[in-house]
């Protein structure tokens, strides 16, 4: 049995030096795998650039002695063709590049103390993976990534501060330079606080270190052999009772669209609950781990690399907003997070070079270096107060959450 | 089994500099886990990346095919279309040199059977099963064959080979409810190289078992030797980074951040970058702009010395490009990027070092660092110096500091030198992951470091 996996991207990158274009790249990427399932065993090959399906089954029927042991189910020989076709319409090359031009001439010449860069990139992607030739899966979509880092032309720091866009569609330019303009306000008004005793609002949790060490908790196989801070914590009250906690594998309007996992698994309900009202309910599982653990697959056998088996991995970790819980009027948003620890007992310490005093959903002020410490089970425990109603960025699956930490200068 | 006859012909376009770049790759990974092949993979692959210049911009594209080349570079010239005015000149900053550097052909592990890499790996680990108190263990090996050659329309002609190969084993070992995880590592241009050294894989894992009953240190301050695997990782990661021009992005005064010739360190300390090293994992003769290696001194004598170059980052500056363009593969354009980063040696033995130490800590291993300027270490393996003398392993959590308060505070720098040959831990950056770098050079000694 062969499975064949392919991705193609088009895309355009174009790299924002000194708030001007720096460069375009106009790039085709392709990258294909071969799985082949025989007595018991997977091999696994894989190709960058345009190689042939034939040139890599040969590759990987050489190595099936080297194949890894399987037991477990994959799609039966039922015929399966789905094509899932969410591309939007896509401006050219040309008017792409001119958006981008005219965006960053108004840019420059509305913060022209600022410098701004990083990467603008439009891509479609196109994934499709069949199996015997009968199950065919097939997504096309487009992104842009937008995101944006800019910094004061005589600051020291590599950036000061980034505006986050990952989205399917462009914006509207000039809501996007209010919201720099918000964050540069702030940044020209530097905080004289010393004591930082206030509650903590975190931006999209999904993407800070302590959502990615919430995704590798929630995995089955890191839970059942003890590598998770939550193992044994299942059908337990975990967190605060108003938490509930997706993972989510499909929402075009956050750029998630992984409709079928690299398993050609399609979920029943986009959403799996993980956590619901603070107990943990669900994990995640991928073919191999459900058949080890006797549970169902959960739609996240997802490749870490094009090369690579599909191991279980969250999609993304949607926190139900509750737009009812009073929602605090002076916070300290936690910009940039280094990558900090958690220890097993859910002890964590991060520094955070870069973090922002809110008034009333407003950035006011830029505060110093900070270190952030706390226990995850109070952050979403006792010292949590609310998720709210308001996303920093439009892009975010996550609104500001609400909670307590501890908070010291850094130095 | 060359793919490319590196035939192609580069001219400059509408007066425009052209440069060509061709990659071919011939990886091998294969990763055991707990005694299973998880798996045994070749992904040889090949590409071409173009670039033009044009009114200050880079147009680039790539490509598999050799014969697709000059279409391609017609496509570039239509995409351009916005005026701007040219103040790049990099024909002043470049002299075309035509060499090859194939050296590592007879080394090529791709010729060699995955079934004896497996092999290799196997005898390994049979020296892991026997430590009852291994609880889980991950091998990961990597090797790879690369051949690059660079063109351009002012004439610039090279190739150069690269061999790497090495593999990496985690593990984590228990004894009652103490555990430690430790990383074994072996790294050469040759797997010749990498036969025969299970008595230095004995050694380690005896002195990780000794780190079962390590106890956790008081916080504080104290006067600390890092290794030359740890004092290269933080120079890599805090100063290094620092040093690379496109991270560096003010245009109206550069000398900000880098004040050339500024005293950051005592007189003795020299960081330098260089990729001409042939036994090394950031081995680069050439950078991917086709322009030599050179040694280049972050820091000469305790003063602050170069940046890191590209070709546009040079001329932007007025400065000489340091042969530090480079690209993770023929996909990416070439961006500034680290090769081999390292402390040259000084004068004193490690002996030496710790005699006036009181009470104080060294440390061995490191499992990561992170943080440009400031940054956070969090050491694998430490120990604790007592009277001048290495005493019993201890736990850290973290030591943290600001990179240029740490290199003022060198007292004294080790008469050896280690570069650490990185297979598995490549460099990171914007969205270019696991290029080959290597670090390292001599120990250091720090008058004060904050320990948590």
């Amino acid at each position: 049995m062969i499975e064949k996996y392919q991705r193609l991207i088009n895309e355009l990158v174009i790299v924002i030096k000194n708030s001007d274009i720096y460069s375009i790249k106009k790039n085709e990427i392709i990258r294909r795998t071969v799985r082949l399932f025989g007595k018991g065993k997977i091999a696994i090959s894989a190709s960058k650039g345009n190689v042939g399906f034939a040139t890599i089954i040969k590759e990987v029927e050489k190595n099936i002695k080297y194949g890894q042991c399987y037991n477990y189910n994959m799609p039966d020989d039922s015929v399966v063709h789905h094509y899932f076709n969410i591309k939007k319409q896509v401006s050219s090359d040309k008017e792409f590049i001119k958006f981008v031009s005219i965006l960053f001439e108004k840019i420059r010449s509305k913060f022209p103390d600022y410098i701004f860069l990083n990467s603008i990139k439009r891509s479609v992607i196109e994934k499709n993976i069949s199996i015997r030739d009968k199950s065919d899966l097939l997504i096309k979509y487009h992104i842009i990534n937008f995101t944006i880092l800019f910094k004061h032309k005589d600051s020291k720091n590599i950036f000061d501060g980034i505006l986050p866009y990952i989205k399917t569609d462009l914006f509207d330019a000039d809501i996007y330079i209010d919201k720099i303009g918000e964050i540069i306000k702030a940044l020209n008004n530097p905080s004289s606080l010393n004591k930082f005793d206030f509650p903590i609002a975190l931006m999209n949790i999904n993407n800070t270190f302590i959502g990615k060490k919430i995704r590798d908790y929630i995995v089955g196989e890191n839970y059942h052999k003890g590598n998770s801070i939550l193992s044994g914590m299942q059908c337990k009250t975990i967190f605060n009772e108003n938490i509930n906690m997706f993972d989510v594998s499909y929402y075009p309007e956050k750029a998630v669209f992984n409709i079928f996992d690299d398993e050609l698994f399609i979920r029943e309900n986009y959403y799996l609950p993980i956590i619901e009202n603070g107990v943990l309910s669900n994990l995640l599982y991928d073919r191999r781990t459900a058949n080890i653990y006797k549970q169902d697959p959960t739609g996240n056998g997802i490749k870490p690399e094009y090369n690579k088996f599909p191991q279980t991995s969250a999609n993304a970790l949607l926190f139900r907003v509750n737009d009812q819980d009073e929602i605090p009027k002076k916070v300290i948003v936690p910009f940039i997070f280094y990558e900090g620890n958690i220890d097993s007992n859910g002890m964590f310490s991060a520094p955070c070079p870069l973090a922002f005093l809110m008034e009333d959903g407003k950035f006011t002020s830029v505060l110093p270096q900070l270190y952030i410490t706390g226990n995850i089970f109070d952050l979403f425990g006792k010292n949590f107060i609310g998720m709210g109603n308001k996303y920093f960025a439009d892009s975010h699956i996550n609104p500001f959450m609400y909670s307590r930490a501890n908070i010291v200068k850094l130095h | 089994m060359k793919k490319y006859s590196g035939g192609f012909k580069v001219y400059p376009i509408n007066g425009h500099f052209v440069d060509v770049r061709s990659e071919e790759e011939y990886p091998t990974e294969i990763l055991i886990e707990d005694g299973e092949i998880k798996h045994a993979l070749e992904t040889p692959s090949s590409g071409i990346f173009i670039r033009i210049l044009k009114n200050n911009r880079w147009f680039m594209t790539s490509t598999v095919k050799e014969q697709d080349i000059k279409a391609k570079i017609r496509e570039l010239d239509e995409l351009s279309g916005y005026s701007h005015k040219e103040t790049l000149n990099l024909e002043e900053l470049l002299n075309p040199i035509k060499e090859s550097v194939i050296k590592y052909e007879l080394l090529n592990p791709s010729k060699i059977n995955l079934s004896d890499k497996i092999e290799l790996l196997k005898e390994y680990e049979s020296t892991i099963k026997k430590y009852k108190e291994i609880e889980t263990y991950r091998i990961l090996y990597n090797d790879k064959y690369l051949l690059k050659r660079i063109k351009n329309s002012i004439g610039t002609d090279v190739e150069y080979d690269k061999a790497v190969c090495g593999f990496t084993i985690d593990f984590r070992m228990r004894k009652n409810k103490n555990t430690f995880s430790g990383r074994f590592s072996l790294g050469n241009n040759a797997i010749e190289h990498l036969k025969h050294n299970e008595n230095r894989l004995i050694e380690y894992l005896q002195e990780a078992k000794e780190f079962l009953s390590a106890k956790p240190i008081k916080s504080g301050i104290y006067r600390t030797i890092l290794s030359e695997a740890v004092a290269g990782l933080l120079i890599h990661e805090a100063l290094g980074h620092r040093a690379e021009s496109d991270f560096i992005i003010s245009q109206e005064d550069n000398t900000i951040e880098w004040p050339v010739g500024k005293r950051v360190a005592n007189r003795g300390v020299n960081i330098v970058d260089f990729g001409g090293m042939p036994a090394s994992s950031g081995y680069s003769p050439f950078d991917d702009e086709g322009f030599l290696a050179r040694k280049t001194y972050l820091i000469k004598d305790g003063l602050l010395n170069s940046k890191l170059h590209s070709l546009t980052t040079a001329s932007q500056s007025n400065e000489e490009p340091t042969g530090n363009a480079r690209a993770i593969d023929a996909e990416h354009e070439p961006i500034v990027r680290m090769t081999n980063t390292f402390i040259e040696s000084g004068k004193v033995s490690f002996k030496d070092m710790m005699s006036d130490i009181k009470e104080g800590i060294y440390i061995k291993t490191v499992d990561h660092c992170f943080g440009i300027s400031t940054y956070i270490l969090v050491p694998q393996m430490a120990y604790l110096i007592r009277n001048g003398k290495l005493r019993e392993p201890v736990k850290i959590s973290s030591i943290k500091g600001s990179i240029f308060k740490t290199l003022r505070n060198i007292e004294d720098i080790s008469n050896d030198f280690k570069l650490i040959f990185n297979v598995q831990d490549g460099c990171n950056k914007v969205n270019q992951k696991d290029l080959s770098v290597g670090f390292g050079g001599a120990k250091v000694k720090i008058k004060k470091i904050r320990v948590e």
